[in-house]
């Protein structure tokens, strides 16, 4: 009986430690999203043949989850609503950041691509968009720091954790 | 019903204030809208609705105009208009954003005018005896603005592509170079106004590229291109009509005097290669003259 607790106590423990540790590199893969449907979007417009709510519908498809379904619910938005493209992309940034595993920060930069979009001339846009581009691969850069600083040591001192307090418990 | 593709662009209270009016006089033609002032509709007769256009209502409407996407319709803002579903095309007055004196960008959108396109089949039966006689004659249709140049241009493009049993005018290839997607309607560069069975639409391109990209890959019998004026639509125009291809156009002007003064007119109407010319006037009445400007009716 003893045993069976150590086991759950220490895989918890372990479960626990992966999840937390999953959080650093989920914040550098959806900053890359991020980047990447950003550079999709500066393209549409550098373009200049599609709406910015087609555009967002494309990006959407070809955008793993969840930050895929932010561009989805954003399009859907865009589509059904009379308030600005920046409201509507707070908005939306807003209702999903719970899903995301990105810190306050990023959010806060990414809300910026939303700044008056839809409401500026190409160039501006473009100009807009590099500047919050730029942003991004600091906050990336400073997540991959962070990832390969603390994501091992978290798992590690979680199993160990978990052991010492089966131990104690023994 | 052509104001339908309309109704969705408008903000709610106005669209429901001014759908009964369109409906119950097909004869309106504009829809005016100013920011914090009444509602306008006018055509032979002038309506003034007790519905105001306020502010939020403003940046809703220029949110559906340019799709939430300004940077689409920058070259079309820039000539202070911008064309929708249906072909309808809404004028647009704010504040100019000059660079270097030329006008960069147009921000403030406060004015619009929202000019309904109608479709009226068989509008150019009536000029058919002077605009075919064994071939298309190279007609240039002259009127003010709102006289139904437009209209009748899309007409004549209409009749040139699908042919006329009753006039035993035969389907001829023909092309339209639509700059303001005024004669066909193009949406996603699919008419959605009948300009017949034969008809290639070349959508959204200036004209004078338009017309030479027409000739050489479309090899048209008719060529049909609105508002006609600038300095390199004369030699666009030229290199057609030497090509025998018959080309129906239209220009801004009251009379056959007030075009010619422009000098591209001058130029094309020396030449000889108009062989009609057709006075259009607000009555809709029609007055055909000769290649030399002389009234024939």
């Amino acid at each position: 009986m003893k045993w069976i607790g150590a086991v759950v106590i220490i895989s918890s423990s372990f479960f626990i430690g992966w999840r937390k540790s999953k959080m650093f590199s989920d914040r550098v893969s959806q900053i890359r999203r991020f980047e990447t449907a950003l550079i999709t979007l500066e393209s549409a417009i550098a373009f200049g043949a599609e709406s910015i709510e087609t555009t967002i519908r494309s990006i959407a498809a070809s955008t793993e989850q969840p930050v895929g379904n932010v561009f989805k619910c954003f399009a859907d938005q865009l589509s059904a609503s009379d308030q600005s493209a920046g409201q509507l992309w707070k908005k939306t940034l807003q209702q999903h950041a719970h899903q995301l595993a990105l810190k306050k920060e990023d959010i806060q930069i990414v809300e910026q691509a939303g700044h008056k979009l839809g409401l500026i001339t190409q160039e501006a846009e473009k100009r807009k968009i590099k500047h919050v581009l730029r942003q991004l691969e600091k906050q990336r850069e400073e997540a991959i720091a962070a990832e390969q600083r603390f994501s091992g040591m978290i798992r590690t001192v979680s199993v160990l954790a978990g052991m010492m307090t089966a131990i104690l418990l023994m | 019903m052509s104001y339908q593709t309309i109704l969705p662009y408008l903000p709610e209270p106005i669209s429901s204030a001014v759908a009964p009016l369109l409906n119950k006089d097909p004869a309106i033609e504009e829809i005016r809208l100013r920011t914090g002032k009444k509602i306008e509709l006018s055509g032979p007769k002038q309506y003034l609705l007790d519905v105001y256009f306020s502010e939020v209502e403003r940046a809703s409407f220029v949110n559906k105009v340019t799709k939430h996407s300004f940077y689409r319709l920058e070259e079309q803002l820039k000539r202070g208009y911008v064309t929708i579903e249906g072909g309808h095309r809404i004028g647009i007055a704010g504040q100019a954003v000059l660079k270097e004196g030329i006008i960069a960008s147009m921000t403030n959108l406060s004015f619009f005018n929202i000019r309904i396109a109608k479709e009226k089949k068989e509008a150019a039966t009536p000029l058919l005896p002077y605009l075919y006689k064994d071939g298309w004659n190279s007609t240039l249709l002259i009127g003010p603005p709102r006289s139904g140049k437009t209209t009748l241009l899309r007409d004549i493009a209409r009749i040139a592509g699908t042919g006329s049993v009753k006039e035993k005018i035969p389907p001829l290839k023909t092309s339209v170079v639509d700059e303001r997607s005024e004669i066909a309607g193009c949406l996603h560069g699919v008419p959605q106004l009948d300009v017949g069975t034969r008809t290639d639409v070349l959508d959204a391109c200036p004209k004078s590229e338009g017309m030479m990209m027409m000739i050489r890959s479309m090899s048209p019998d008719v060529l049909v291109v609105d508002e006609i004026g600038r300095t390199e639509d004369a030699y666009a125009l030229t290199e057609a009509l030497n090509a025998g291809i018959a080309v129906v156009a239209t220009v801004h002007a009251r009379t056959f005097e007030e075009a010619i003064r422009r000098p591209v007119i001058r130029l094309i109407r020396e030449s000889g290669l108009f062989t009609r010319y057709i006075e259009v006037n607000r009555r809709r009445s029609y007055t055909i003259l000769d290649d030399q400007g002389q009234a024939v009716i």
